[in-house]
């Protein structure tokens, strides 16, 4: 609720536009029913025709107001909701931006996208129909009300004690129907979950000879589906039945009541007319009204799910306002892990533990280990994707928290291990560092990480499509221009995630020389899980078990470090097993 | 070829319906009397309203006080209520048994499905993108059921009301039913304008949706790369020229949505100011009573919503039985080869595999296999 006039108030004045023009076409909706009755009060009371007439042109011309004020409070209503829809969509994704790793996989690349595009839709819709058919409510309650007290008190009355009537019916129950339409809402989803699952794991199913489970299983979904949608439908038809009886019976008591009244002169004949439209109008408005509210629930839902995106405070923030001075005459160490320690928020044990060690300018360092040694987390913190939980890292000498996000990243160029191209031509991605960076430039970059023969052996060559991910492109290749895309950039520091494990050996090995004479001036940090590529490296961190293990050349190591030992001879052995 | 295609999906889904023949039968007959009553209603209320003015005129030329008594127009009060009361019942009871129909009835085809989905052959899977097969089993059959529900009656019920409706307003005053009728067909006329205008401004809202969720999911799977090279400020100023697209087709759409009510309310007004006004001078002329005129009103009130939401109706209509053709067709999908009928069993299986001979390809044309043959041994890698 917050979140919709949170988002409303920007553009309070076309609300107050709309609501006002609203009301006038309910206004005048009212308007119309008093003066047919005044029509067929003249028609037997015997007046002449021209009085008629001016009558009749008076409801046409109320007609005619009332009915602009509806097109036009329509066409205000259709701009707010698109503007609000089109206001929230860009702050979730601005929030987006914000928010850290940890933070974003919480929620899931699915859900924000769902929260982004069919959530506000959703509520978009919700406001429309709010707007159009709730807010009016009160209104003509009221105007109602007035007109038929000014026709006759006890009217009046009657119609006060209907309308209280139906309201409390529909209040009575809507909350009955309210927790089943819920209910409903969480059946549809595991329903579509049970669906999914059976249809994207169908050869899982199969395999293991688990139809006939998963049948009943789905069959339950539906059965308990339908059940609960029958109840939920059954409240309505109650609700809507029983209102319709009830100014039915409103209708002959008028019938009952206005005779005498009719014979004393308090009321003419056609006033019967007008009070029975008032109520009729009343009881169209409330019905609608009551469908309206059943689907704000979702709606509200929605809001909130938006809500928890804007409102989550995110794990990694700016925490200075200031760069740190480049300094005059260049380091040495371009990136130090001082006492590393980090933990996942969610989890029991350190991911990394006491990691000491530099990455020199012109040097290359490696982190080795197996899997689940912590080695893709050490480039994360490098990127501050997280924070330590203990020691520092620290970039040319300052801690990078002590820097804004966007200066650190700007000194490091970050290839990660599952290549990831943006939809557009191979140049427009070449060049998503360097906005100016001439084709030569591409070209060179490319042809180091040896791309370079592909790309020209393409019709479109630079300006050939990419689709989105890359996926017009085989994974090799989407490494190869990931890494030319990173070489592009020409930073300080180079961090190569397993960048290599998509390209075969030959290639491997160009790939590598080129780029040793491409970063002669850099510092480059490789983490891989294969001695041969990285065993030319100038410095190696063993990483075993979130711990260093070992740290020298391949040489020194092999003599002193028995995990690295270790692996070293296994997978020497596999390539000749192989 | 279209057509009969169309009938054949009707007349299946109706087939359905066949074990439910009591509630069906029950809810024609509900639909009857309730029609019925709706059509006899305002004749009557007319009956009591011209009989209460002859009444109460009696009284004044009398001088004598008027009071409903039993004889006096209690009666036809009584019955009124009754009137009304049976219409309530009969109203109840087709919703709520015509809601048990339609449950019943994508019950029935939801099972149908999920026991094709452990038969059908996994290229089907390979083929049909998952979010496209669930979307089918899940919105398709609900559009079905909704339209089953309350779409179907709502039909029914109008065009009845509709037909009754029309004979009674031609025997009170024909020249009056033919202006009301050229004030339809104008308004059915805007009606089919403004949705025709709606359908392409829906599917251009669709286009920028389509673009913009493409961009969103773009982004979100490669944030990490966004992030690492500072594109982040580009990335806002590409979702938030999508998001304007977006909204513009939004608020066309919309407005269209928005517009049609208002229109044909103001019609249906205008159609009220003019039969007023000719209606008044029959009453001043006395070819009119008051009970008829006040009746009319109502007959315009009951027929006027149904006409020009009829194309509406049939529009959800169409779009059901498309979704009920989509499910058949799943329905129709060839099986998998069923396992034969005396299968051999291998008490103890040693575990050993031969490939014989064998070719094979995802796509016939296209064969990835050519004449493989192969033993796996046991205890062997």
């Amino acid at each position: 609720m917050k979140l919709i006039l949170q988002f409303l108030r920007p553009h309070w004045k076309l609300f107050i536009v709309t609501v006002l023009l609203l009301i006038l076409d309910v206004i005048g909706a009212l308007f119309i029913p008093t003066l047919a009755a005044q029509m067929l009060n003249l028609g037997t009371s015997g007046s002449s025709f021209t009085t008629l007439w001016h009558t009749g042109v008076q409801m046409a011309i109320v007609s005619l107001i009332s009915g602009v004020c509806a097109i036009l409070g329509g066409y205000a209503c259709a701009a707010l909701a698109a503007r609000v829809g089109k206001d929230m969509r860009i702050a979730i994704y601005k929030k987006s931006l914000k928010l850290s790793v940890y933070d974003f996989r919480q929620f899931g690349t699915a859900s924000i996208t769902t929260r982004t595009v069919s959530d506000i839709n959703t509520i978009q819709m919700a406001l429309t129909s709010t707007i159009q058919m709730i807010l009016p409510v009160p209104v003509i309650c009221i105007v109602a009300l007035v007109l038929c007290f000014q026709l006759d008190v006890e009217m009046g009355c009657i119609l006060l004690a209907v309308m209280l009537a139906v309201l409390i019916l529909a209040y009575g129950i809507m909350r009955s129907a309210a927790p089943l339409f819920k209910k409903l809402q969480k059946l549809l989803d595991k329903m579509s979950i049970v669906l999914l699952e059976n249809i994207t794991g169908v050869r899982v199913v199969r395999a293991f000879n688990n139809e006939t489970r998963e049948q009943k299983r789905m069959n339950t979904a539906f059965s308990n589906y339908a059940e609960t949608s029958i109840k939920a439908n059954r409240r309505f038809a109650n609700l809507d039945g029983l209102s319709f009886f009830f100014i039915n019976l409103f209708v002959v008591i008028v019938y009952w009541i206005c005779g005498s009244e009719i014979n004393t002169g308090n009321l003419q004949i056609g006033d019967i007319t007008a009070v029975i439209e008032y109520a009729l109008m009343v009881m169209f408005f409330l019905m609608m009204a009551q469908m309206v509210i059943l689907t704000l629930p979702r709606a509200l839902e929605c809001c909130d799910r938006i809500q928890a995106v804007l409102t989550h405070t995110p794990e990694i923030r700016d925490l200075v306002k200031e760069n740190p001075k480049e300094e005059a005459g260049k380091k040495d160490a371009v990136l130090s892990f001082k006492d590393v320690s980090f933990r996942f928020a969610d989890a029991e044990e350190n991911t990394l533990n006491h990691l000491n060690f530099e990455c020199r300018r012109g040097e290359t360092t490696a982190i080795i280990g197996g899997t689940g040694s912590g080695k893709s987390t050490v480039a994360s913190l490098i990127l501050r994707f997280h924070d330590v939980t203990n020691g520092a890292i620290c970039l040319n000498g300052t801690d990078i928290r002590n820097m804004k996000q966007s200066f650190l990243r700007d000194h490091l160029a970050y290839v990660q291990q599952k290549a990831w191209l943006f939809s557009g031509t191979i140049a427009s991605n070449l060049r998503y560092s360097n906005k100016n960076a001439t084709e030569k430039e591409l070209m060179h970059a490319a042809n180091v990480a040896q791309a370079g023969e592909f790309i020209n052996s393409l019709p479109e060559g630079l300006n050939s499509f990419v689709a989105q991910g890359g996926t017009n492109f085989s994974g090799g290749q989407k490494q190869r221009l990931s890494i030319a895309r990173a070489l592009v950039k020409k930073p300080e520091l180079y961090i190569f995630d397993d960048s290599f494990s998509a390209l075969d050996f030959k290639t491997d090995a160009a790939l590598r020389k080129a780029l040793a004479a491409e970063t002669k001036d850099a510092a480059v940090l490789i983490i891989a899980q294969r001695v041969s590529t990285i065993r030319n490296a100038n410095q190696i961190v063993v990483l075993h078990e979130g711990e260093m293990a070992g740290i020298g050349t391949h040489e020194e190591l092999l003599e002193n470090c028995p995990v690295y030992r270790e692996i070293y001879e296994s997978q020497t052995k596999e390539a000749q097993e192989a | 070829m279209r057509n009969s295609k169309k009938q054949n999906t009707v007349i299946r889904l109706f087939s359905h319906l066949r074990n439910q023949q009591v509630r069906l039968t029950v809810v024609v007959f509900s639909i009857i009397i309730y029609v019925g009553l709706s059509i006899w209603n305002p004749m009557y209320s007319a009956i009591v309203i011209d009989h209460l003015w002859e009444s109460i005129q009696a009284s004044w030329n009398n001088g004598t006080a008027f009071s409903i008594t039993w004889d006096n127009m209690g009666r036809e009060l009584f019955q009124l209520t009754v009137q009304y009361f049976f219409t309530w019942i009969f109203y109840y009871l087709q919703s709520y048994l015509m809601a048990n129909v339609a449950e019943s009835l994508v019950l029935n085809l939801r099972e149908q499905v999920s026991r094709k989905l452990n038969h059908l052959p996994l290229r089907f899977f390979d083929q049909n993108k998952a979010g496209e097969i669930l979307s089918h089993v899940t919105s398709d059959l609900d559009k079905i059921t909704e339209v089953m529900q309350t779409g179907l009656l709502k039909l029914i019920v109008a065009i009845g009301t509709i037909i009754g409706s029309l004979i009674i307003m031609f025997y009170y005053s024909v020249p009056l039913t033919f202006i009301f009728l050229i004030f339809m067909v104008i308004s059915m006329l805007i009606t089919k304008m403004v949705s025709k205008r709606s359908l392409r401004y829906a599917s251009e809202q669709q286009e920028t949706i389509g673009v913009l969720t493409g961009i969103v999911e773009e982004y979100y799977n490669g944030r990490n790369v966004i992030k690492a090279y500072n594109h982040e400020a580009e990335s806002l100023k590409q979702v938030e020229a999508a998001a304007e697209d977006a909204c513009v087709a939004n608020k066309k759409v919309g407005f269209m949505t928005n517009c049609v009510n208002p229109l044909i309310r103001l019609l249906t007004r205008l159609a009220h100011v003019v039969i007023a006004i000719i209606a008044g001078r029959a009453m001043l002329n006395g070819t009119m009573t008051v009970g008829v005129v006040q009746a009319f009103f109502q007959y315009i009130n009951q027929t006027a919503e149904p006409l020009t939401e009829a194309s509406y109706m049939i529009n959800s209509l169409q779009a059901a039985f498309a979704s009920a053709k989509r499910i058949f067709e799943l329905l129709d999908e060839e099986e998998e080869i069923p396992d034969p009928a005396n299968p051999v069993s291998l008490p103890r299986a040693k575990g050993e595999i031969k490939f014989e001979h064998i070719s094979f390809g995802y796509d016939p044309a296209h064969l990835l296999m050519k004449n493989i043959s192969f033993a796996a041994k046991p205890d062997k890698k």
